[in-house]
């Protein structure tokens, strides 16, 4: 009788002797040094299974993208002047995480120019020599760069990708192929990381916006589609304040989107709105069976994300901020309930309170 | 069959570009990670490239690494969507016969033996029963384990591994293996 075991164990010994030696490969490719061992070949030598192993050489497009070989590219002068200087490029693509940077794209969705948007951006983009790049290449590498940084981690989960274009149909196009293409790559690399994909439709006050506040114009776009939801607390500043992450997070939770959204932002450092209820009732001196109406929505203030918890109850109208990664009261608000309120000539409500009480807990 | 177990802490190094884990966990995984890439696409330029391309993802991926105990699982996640997409894209090669190619002629009988027991896994096995005794066979994963790395329920993986051992043990039989 044949043992399963045994062909199992033949197999595998099979395939671990076919296997390549592409490790001295991989380490130059990724810039690794360390203090030699002695390599694997010389090791396996010494049983003699080393004898199919061999090393193996490609030239491939990965290598050359990533490989700190490549000419810093910059260009002078701002979006505008950026846009105007070559009618070729069709479409301008901002990929934001925490660096940002943008790509000129041509009919041929080639990249014609790359530039850093902020300081982290220069940093991924040293490395690279973008141009005459497929897009949807030039993408993969900059986000595989991104990685391999650390500025996309399972933490900080989120990237943000905007396209304006002056055909707008063509720009949906490249927003969604590009969107797709990035977040197949993420999948491929089995990161769990939420692509937001947004076409931009560009004004001089959005550009403008964008760069006083040193951010992409698809940050710009995303903070101006946030204040259209009506959050009561939101400004532009403290928006701008925001990183991509958090700004993804708020479009997630407020219906901001209205583009391609692939897998989800990572809210793991947020309390949640359960908790953020229970603090405000807390903070109230109250339980959940003694209010009616609660209401929590993910807001932002003086640049962080709060939730805005409001309730009734006892004739009083309640709200309090709730510090969304702490869960700390950072103000509240009692009102007289509205709803409720007893609006006679009689002095039978000495205990209500008017106006508002905002205090600093 | 001993469970190939990968020491987490690897990956969380490599997410600080620390060259030794990287070859550790090279030295570690390489001969499962071209296996398992073999058992998919059955053609060895293939199998290289992706073996190529994983652990640059793998490397690339360390910092957005989310610790779950079973850093293996995450390893050949990635070795089977590259394989995947590679299928996807088109881009495998049709030559099937390349698996004839997969090590050098040697005296050595039981090479020789582990050599057969290779090509007859390639040829008389769908791409499926390979991919399960591949991973059973270089991990030790169960049967469970392998299920969810697969994505396919567990009584599939139950009977295609038995059916595969079965057709495996009869192919020796027909060649005159006494294993």
């Amino acid at each position: 009788m044949i043992d399963n075991n045994e062909i199992e164990r033949r197999l595998a010994s099979a395939l671990d002797a076919a296997a390549p030696d592409m490790l001295d490969e991989l380490m130059a490719e990724l810039e690794l040094a360390e203090k030699q061992e002695p390599p694997m070949r010389e090791k396996l030598s010494e049983d003699g299974q080393d004898r199919y192993r061999k090393p193996v050489f490609r030239n491939r497009p990965l290598r050359m993208l990533i490989s700190a070989a490549a000419a810093f590219v910059m260009i002078v002068g701002g979006f505008s002047a950026w846009r105007n200087a070559d009618q070729k490029v069709i479409a301008l693509v901002d990929l934001d995480v925490n660096p940002s940077v943008e790509l000129a794209i041509n009919n041929k969705e080639k990249v014609v120019e790359a530039r850093p948007v902020n300081e982290d951006g220069k940093a991924i983009l040293a490395e690279m020599d973008l141009k005459g790049s497929d897009a949807t290449v030039a993408c993969n590498a900059i986000v595989g760069s991104m990685l391999m940084k650390g500025y996309l981690t399972s933490q900080s989960n989120s990237l943000l990708v905007s396209v304006s274009a002056d055909d707008s149909s063509k720009g949906h196009a490249i927003e969604e192929k590009l969107s797709n293409g990035i977040n197949a790559y993420l999948d491929d690399s089995a990161v769990a990381a939420a692509v937001m994909g947004q076409y931009v439709e560009g004004d001089d006050e959005l550009e403008d916006f964008a760069e006083k506040n040193g951010i992409s114009v698809g940050k710009a776009c995303l903070i101006r589609k946030l204040l259209e939801t009506g959050g009561r607390k939101m400004t532009e500043e403290s928006l701008t304040a925001l990183s991509t992450q958090e700004l993804i997070i708020l479009g997630q939770e407020r219906n901001a989107m209205g583009g391609t959204m692939h897998g989800t932002a990572n809210m793991g450092e947020y309390i949640g709105y359960d908790k953020a209820l229970a603090a405000a009732l807390s903070a109230a001196g109250l339980n959940s069976s003694q209010i009616t109406d609660p209401e929590v929505e993910m807001d932002c203030e003086n640049g962080a994300i709060i939730y805005e918890v409001e309730f009734r109850s006892g004739g009083q109208e309640y709200e309090y901020d709730v510090i969304a990664s702490t869960g700390e009261i950072a103000g509240s608000e009692k009102d007289h309930d509205d709803d409720d309120y007893d609006d006679d000539d009689h002095d039978d409500d000495d205990h209500d309170e008017h106006g508002d009480h905002d205090h600093d807990d | 069959m001993a469970t190939l177990q990968l020491d987490e802490n690897l990956i969380i190094r490599m997410a600080s570009n620390d060259g030794a884990a990287f070859r550790e966990l090279y030295q570690q995984t390489s001969g499962v990670v071209y296996g398992f890439a073999m058992s998919i696409l059955r053609n060895k330029h293939d199998a290289e490239d992706v073996m190529h391309d994983a652990f640059i993802r793998i490397y690339m991926g360390a910092a957005a690494y989310k610790p779950s105990g079973n850093p293996m699982a995450w390893i050949l996640t990635i070795v089977r969507n590259l394989c995947l997409n590679k299928i996807r894209s088109g881009k495998v090669c049709e030559d099937l016969s390349e698996y004839d190619d997969l090590a050098s002629p040697s005296d050595d009988t039981d090479a020789v033996i582990d050599r057969m027991v290779l090509e007859s896994a390639m040829s008389i096995l769908d791409a499926e029963e390979r991919q399960i005794i591949v991973l059973h066979a270089m991990t030790g994963f169960k049967h469970r384990e392998i299920a969810e790395i697969l994505d396919l329920p567990i009584g599939t993986i139950l009977s295609k591994y038995n059916r595969a051992m079965k057709k495996m043990r009869k192919e020796m039989e027909s060649k005159g293996v006494e294993i």
